[in-house]
């Protein structure tokens, strides 16, 4: 891929990049600099992506894993040992605002809800961005938005 | 409010991401170019591991040509081993600069540059007299417009050093150069220390000769697979050979040995370059550039024969390498390919492969997925040949000891054709 043809494309999903950061990490500053870090990194090996119609779904893996290490990296900083994970439940997160309710759905669940309902993308492109079953996304992102009490019409999924 | 409202209120406030995010291809791309030194880390490399002797067949009209240069010795060495930089400066394409810059107790000085449209050849000198240092650049015309080039530099224990821009787009190039030098200690990160340089040139047209082009559009087929011989493009410091590939090729092209021969029969086989570029369109098609010894001079470069003596492929499908760094196995390696060992060096694992045969190409891809499934990148690369012609490769995983890491096969067959392959050009 062509430094322009990867910056024109990069361009087209940027704002999705970055939504993904934020709902990740929660800091405006931080989500910037993983973008800007994800970009780096598939500039640097853009030509390992044999097919460029999957460059969304490759990018946003590059910025997913990136953020996952983030946050390892800011719990090994705050916590001599991290406490077990409390168990989601619809009434544990109903007492949190959203974006701090979807930071504290389990790591598989956030990543699909955060793709599939801040970021857009479809369930199939959910599913290669993630490397699981398209079967597996749907289930994940029902159980999701029953923990968030999200309900979704499908006008506004299809804004998206 | 409710869950749905605050929902439709976090996508309003995050459909207003901040302004610093337009710029971020932008950043990546300066940031890529600014940290772009491949091939300095392979020449050092080479240089620990062989011994390559080259005899220095200065001709007569190279030496009365350097007779006109400032510092002859020096310069007639640093081109010595380029046939390409050698014809340059025979033909009288070296543009003496002789502009100094001191900063931080260092003095640096551009010597001499060699232009042309493909590439910016700079020698240059410093005040650690034959120490290696490390120079990233940014250059740009005489109206702030960057010019995007990828950088390379070999080590070497002279005194006059030198680097090449290798230019992204192709073009008149300016008449003022604006070369923003920054240069470090080998041992410096690229974030920390150094000191920065600007210099501004002017480019002598006369110096800066248009590229010939040469149009071939010719099928050939390699091993079962077709390539198209787009065409052949000259300058005065390198050529370039420009292929494609049909899109129902089972494997990537990812190397090729090839020398020219002129109406006359003489050959053409200097390399001299490790450049080459690859660029895929769509998973489908790879459009594949060779950088070679420059044939700019030649009279009819319209009648040269290219001669196809081996091309290394990947299988379109091959299965990713999965190395066990605990056990020091691996799975589904390249043909004649062995890994040796995979031992512990500080926080990383250092993983030695034997690769047998004729080709000296790296055994694997430089992005690799760490045991966590992140993708990493190789830190150091190393090769050396050994006397039965095979060649050892050791590669360091950093930050990584336990568990298994998937590599990606560079290549999965070499193809060594009895007679080479010949294809006219004109």
């Amino acid at each position: 891929m062509k430094t322009e043809e990867f910056t024109q494309r990069v361009q087209r999903v940027r704002e999705r990049l970055y939504r993904t950061a934020y709902l990740y990490l929660g800091r405006e500053h931080d989500a910037l600099e993983a973008v800007d870090e994800a970009v780096y990194r598939a500039f640097r090996s853009r030509f390992r992506l044999r097919e460029a119609a999957f460059f969304e779904t490759w990018i946003t893996r590059v910025l997913i894993n990136l953020c996952k290490d983030e946050l390892r990296r800011r719990n090994r900083e705050t916590l001599v040992a991290a406490p077990p994970e409390a168990e989601a439940s619809p009434d544990r997160l109903d007492s949190l605002p959203l974006r701090e309710a979807v930071a504290a759905l389990p790591e598989p669940l956030r990543a699909v809800v955060v793709l599939r309902y801040f970021t857009g993308l479809t369930l199939e492109e959910t599913a290669a961005a993630l490397k699981i079953p398209r079967g597996t996304v749907s289930t994940r992102q029902k159980r999701a938005l029953e923990l968030l009490r999200l309900e979704l019409t499908e006008e506004e999924e299809e804004n998206l | 409010m409710n869950r749905m409202e605050e929902y439709r209120t976090l996508m309003d406030a995050l459909s207003r991401p901040p302004r610093e995010l337009e710029g971020c291809a932008d950043r990546a791309v300066r940031r890529a170019r600014r940290g772009r030194r491949p091939w300095q880390a392979l020449a050092s490399a080479a240089a620990v591991w062989a011994l390559f002797v080259i005899m220095v067949n200065a001709s007569p009209a190279f030496a009365v040509t350097c007779a006109r240069v400032p510092f002859l010795k020096e310069l007639t060495a640093a081109v010595a081993f380029s046939p390409s930089l050698r014809a340059a400066v025979e033909h009288d394409f070296v543009q003496y600069v002789g502009q100094s810059r001191t900063g931080n107790g260092l003095t640096v000085t551009l010597e001499y540059v060699i232009a042309d449209e493909s590439q910016i050849i700079v020698f240059y000198r410093t005040s650690r007299g034959r120490e290696n240092l490390s120079v990233s650049c940014d250059a740009s015309d005489g109206e702030g417009r960057d010019l995007r080039a990828s950088l390379s530099q070999s080590s070497t224990e002279e005194e006059l050093k030198r680097f090449t821009l290798h230019l992204w787009e192709e073009g008149p190039l300016p008449e003022t150069l604006n070369l923003e030098l920054h240069v470090r200690a080998l041992e410096e990160a690229p974030q920390e220390g150094g000191t920065s340089f600007a210099f501004s040139l002017r480019l002598d047209p006369g110096k800066t000769a248009s590229m010939k082009t040469v149009p071939v559009s010719r099928w050939i087929e390699l091993d079962g697979q077709r390539l198209l011989v787009d065409r052949l493009e000259l300058t005065p410091t390198r050529t370039a050979l420009y292929l494609d590939d049909h899109p129902d090729n089972s494997r990537w092209l990812e190397g090729l040995r090839f020398y020219f021969t002129d109406s006359a029969g003489r050959r053409y086989d200097a390399l001299d370059s490790t450049l080459s570029a690859v660029g895929r369109e769509g998973g489908e098609t790879g459009t594949y550039t060779y950088f070679y010894q420059s044939l700019y001079f030649l009279e009819n470069p319209e009648r040269l024969t290219l001669h196809i003596t081996q091309s290394v492929w990947l299988d379109k499908d091959a299965p990713p390498i999965l190395v066990d760094l605990t056990q020091g196995t691996a799975e589904n390696l390249p043909e004649g390919v062995e890994l040796l060992k995979a031992e512990r060096e500080g926080t990383g694992t250092a993983l030695w492969f034997a690769v047998k045969g004729s080709s000296a190409y790296g055994a694997v891809s430089n992005a690799y997925l760490d045991p966590e499934g992140n993708q990493a990148f190789v830190s150091e690369f190393s090769y050396g040949e050994q006397e039965d012609g095979s060649v050892r490769q050791r590669l360091l995983l950093p930050d990584c000891t336990q568990g298994s890491v998937t590599l990606f096969p560079a290549y999965t067959a070499v193809f060594v054709p009895e007679i080479p392959v010949a294809v006219e050009l004109g």
